[in-house]
């Protein structure tokens, strides 16, 4: 697996956090849940950029940047405020997860990208009711 | 794979016998535990072909062994070292002590996983001032820790150390954030 391999898996990660973002913020009402809001709209905004940045460095390795796909599954409970919430901090942790992972598949400035965007989620985890974790991205320490 | 050689080299050193990799084998641990994180981007996106990550790919396969050690002793003196700080304020500033636990809760886990050396000797907290004042120590003391975990996870040569060492400064972000 090559550097543009790992951009390329965590490029497909990004257009579905920015889809899946759009559809909670969606769902989501401004003025009655308006942190829960203002976090999805923080998320997409950022994983919008990461994606952006992402296709850029995909294409100046010489590769074509994996596309979006038409649709993704949607997670589940997202009838309550809680649930969409829930749902927005699941989707920040899988991001961290993605990002952690390619921290070690990637040298040099592509590494220094991943570890900021790891540091990025992480923190934007606690605007959607998440709280702080002693291994972001890295469960398994925890677990031991 | 290598990391396995690594923790044997390390355990056998008296300097590192408790240390770095030798206490729990922890970052042998992590390059399986890595590989099999690796996809969880798959998580996000619709089934497709799957792609792990192959020991020649990753940064981790032209590693010198002793350049990791020596980083991981080191972020663990740093994390020694911040911890100091912290428990200071706290036995300084009682009315600081609940605040602050979490970030010392998190520092011995971490220090758990990336141990200073036995013998290290963390500097003296020097405490001047306000709590309002030993408060902005500790928020720059972790700042500082943060930037140096980040540069340290930059120049690990193990993909598996560099995405631990990655994963302990957005702990310190995460705490940092919520500490306000």
């Amino acid at each position: 697996m090559t550097e543009t391999d790992t951009l390329q898996d965590v490029l497909a990660g990004e257009h579905a956090a920015v889809y899946l973002f759009a559809v909670l913020g969606a769902r989501t009402s401004e003025s009655g849940a308006p942190e829960t809001y203002a976090a999805l709209r923080s998320g997409y905004d950022a994983h919008r950029d990461r994606r952006d940045e992402l296709i850029g460095l995909v294409a100046a390795a010489g590769a074509v940047p994996v596309a979006a796909a038409t649709a993704y599954e949607l997670p589940t409970g997202l009838e309550t405020p809680a649930g969409v919430a829930r749902a927005g901090l699941e989707l920040e942790r899988s991001c961290a997860r993605a990002y952690a992972a390619a921290v070690a598949e990637t040298t040099a400035e592509r590494r220094t990208l991943m570890i900021g965007a790891l540091n990025d989620a992480a923190v934007r985890e606690l605007g959607l009711r998440g709280t702080p974790e002693m291994f972001p991205g890295a469960d398994e320490y925890a677990d031991r | 794979m290598w990391l396995w050689v690594l923790a044997t080299i390390a355990g056998a050193r008296r300097g590192y016998g408790h240390g770095v990799l030798g206490r729990r084998g922890v970052l042998a641990g992590a390059v399986g535990l890595a590989a099999l994180t690796a996809c969880d981007v798959d998580d996000l996106r619709p089934p497709e072909d799957e792609a792990e990550p192959t020991p020649s790919a990753s940064p981790s396969a032209t590693t010198e062994p002793d350049q990791d050690v020596q980083l991981a002793a080191w972020a663990g003196f740093q994390i020694g070292a911040t911890l100091a700080i912290v428990d200071e304020v706290r036995r300084t500033w009682p009315r600081l002590r609940g605040r602050l636990q979490p970030l010392a809760q998190m520092h011995r886990t971490h220090g758990e996983v990336l141990p200073a050396e036995d013998d290290a000797v963390f500097p003296p907290a020097l405490l001047i001032g306000t709590p309002g004042e030993a408060l902005a120590s500790v928020r720059e003391a972790e700042r500082a820790l943060q930037g140096r975990l980040v540069a340290a996870a930059k120049s690990a040569q193990s993909g598996a150390l560099a995405r631990l060492l990655a994963s302990v400064s957005a702990s310190v972000s995460q705490h940092m954030a919520a500490l306000g």
